[in-house]
């Protein structure tokens, strides 16, 4: 199995930036598969091997005849694929703790999706509203937790710190003033990208700066 | 001196049924904090816990407390020393996170519709029914190719999966019941003793599903 395994997802950051800064920081021989347009993907799910998955969707994971699904299933994946399952909580409390953060955050993507989804002869007039109502307050649950911790379960890096890199970054993208404020995620933020492999990637032509999200159906990204 | 756990929730099913199941598959001492006034949580014991993640529900252990529901799970397995009920090995623990994956889509798609807008829950409702059906559909052709939703032994997200089929038996019984692997499932999970016995405690939580006054359906 020394083959490379396959990311396969939309041409966007999305769900699978995250993993890939994970692949470049597992040091694992990777392809990042990216589906252009809705019809490649249609051809790939409609044929042989995806098409026998019942629970196939996007992000996958393509691992000689293994296939895996669901982007939180992936990171559980690949942290033993490159032997690394440290990265998944050393002990019951760092999984306990990660698993709190990783509830926590998925509760601020879901919001941010929610805010960026706000009907487009809306999104003007509601989306400062929204913010300041749905979206901030998570994040500074999450900013107040990182305050004096070096990553998201304390000491050791684990999965759930590429996503909340992903999260700042949307913020800090998004709301640049306010992002500043939230000093836990933006020193998290900043120790994260300096990471030698996050910070070579970060320059490299492999990188996606943007869209967060799919142009066209969400009102930013 | 052992101190009981105590599991904090709205006095609804909700996120917190599982974990009551949970508890009782582990045969766990613990006492339950059920709020059923919101005065007596926001602004009170809210205000108890120092901690930035402090939500409902959560597990407190005598010191400590456990918030995320999903945590919580992690937390009780480690304690009761049943770490294999979060994923025996390396493939088991990666199609638990799968399937809590494939879960959560559930979930926001039901959700999203029960605590969705009121006045066009009737009309939406079969397009949800459609929408969850899927995911049900998918589960169950899951079970049909093993044992348990991640393989032959069961993990806590097979609790998760059977109040999802628990209150679907009562809002759209025919998404279920059309669907014979997820009926035998939630039979099989239905006659565990412990689980047996927790069905008919007066304790255990009938109805409603879901928060009253907030939810089309409950």
């Amino acid at each position: 199995m020394g083959d490379k395994v396959v990311l396969g997802y939309w041409a966007i950051r999305g769900l699978a930036q995250p993993l890939r800064f994970y692949l470049e920081y597992l040091e694992l021989p990777y392809e990042d598969k990216r589906y252009y347009k809705p019809e490649e993907w249609f051809i790939d799910v409609s044929s042989a091997p995806l098409n026998q998955h019942v629970l196939v969707n996007l992000p996958y994971i393509k691992d000689g005849d293994e296939l895996v699904f669901e982007s939180q299933a992936l990171y559980v994946y690949l942290a033993y694929r490159a032997n690394k399952p440290e990265l998944l909580g050393q002990n019951p409390k760092e999984q306990v703790t990660l698993a709190s953060v990783r509830g926590v955050l998925q509760d601020l993507f879901k919001s941010l999706i929610s805010l960026f989804t706000i009907p487009e002869d809306q999104y003007e007039a509601r989306k400062d509203d929204f913010f300041n109502s749905e979206v901030i307050w998570i994040a500074e649950k999450l900013s107040k937790f990182l305050e004096n911790r070096k990553w998201a379960v304390g000491d050791n890096l684990t999965y759930i710190d590429f996503q909340l890199f992903e999260a700042e970054e949307i913020l800090r993208n998004y709301k640049p003033d306010t992002f500043t404020t939230l000093v836990g995620l933006k020193t998290h933020n900043e120790s994260f990208a300096n990471l030698p492999a996050i910070k070579h990637y970060l320059s490299s032509d492999k990188m996606i700066a943007r869209p967060f999200y799919p142009p066209g159906m969400y009102r930013w990204g | 001196m052992e101190n009981k756990l105590i599991l904090g929730y709205w006095a609804i099913r909700g996120l917190a049924q599982p974990i009551r199941m949970f508890l009782e598959y582990l045969e766990l001492p613990y006492e339950e904090k059920r709020y059923t006034d919101p005065q007596e949580w926001f602004g009170k014991d809210d205000q108890t816990f120092n901690s930035p993640f402090t939500n409902l529900p959560y597990l407190k252990d005598g010191n400590h407390t456990v918030f995320e529901s999903d945590a919580i799970y992690y937390y009780l397995a480690h304690k009761a020393s049943k770490v294999e009920l979060l994923g025996k090995d390396a493939i088991q623990q990666t199609l638990v996170a799968t399937i809590r994956g494939v879960i959560t889509d559930l979930k926001a798609s039901f959700l999203g519709w029960t605590y969705g807008n009121k006045e066009t829950a009737e009309a939406k409702k079969e397009d949800m029914l459609k929408e969850t059906g899927e995911f049900f559909r998918a589960f169950n052709t899951t079970l049909e190719r093993s044992t348990w939703l991640t393989g032959d032994t069961i993990t806590y997200v097979d609790f998760v999966l059977w109040e999802y089929i628990d209150e679907f038996l009562v809002l759209a019984p025919e998404v279920i019941t059309s669907k014979p692997k997820l009926v035998e499932f939630h039979n099989r999970i239905s006659e565990f003793p412990q689980i047996k016995k927790y069905l008919e405690n007066p304790n255990y939580i009938k109805r409603p599903f879901n928060s009253p006054p907030y939810a089309v359906f409950f």
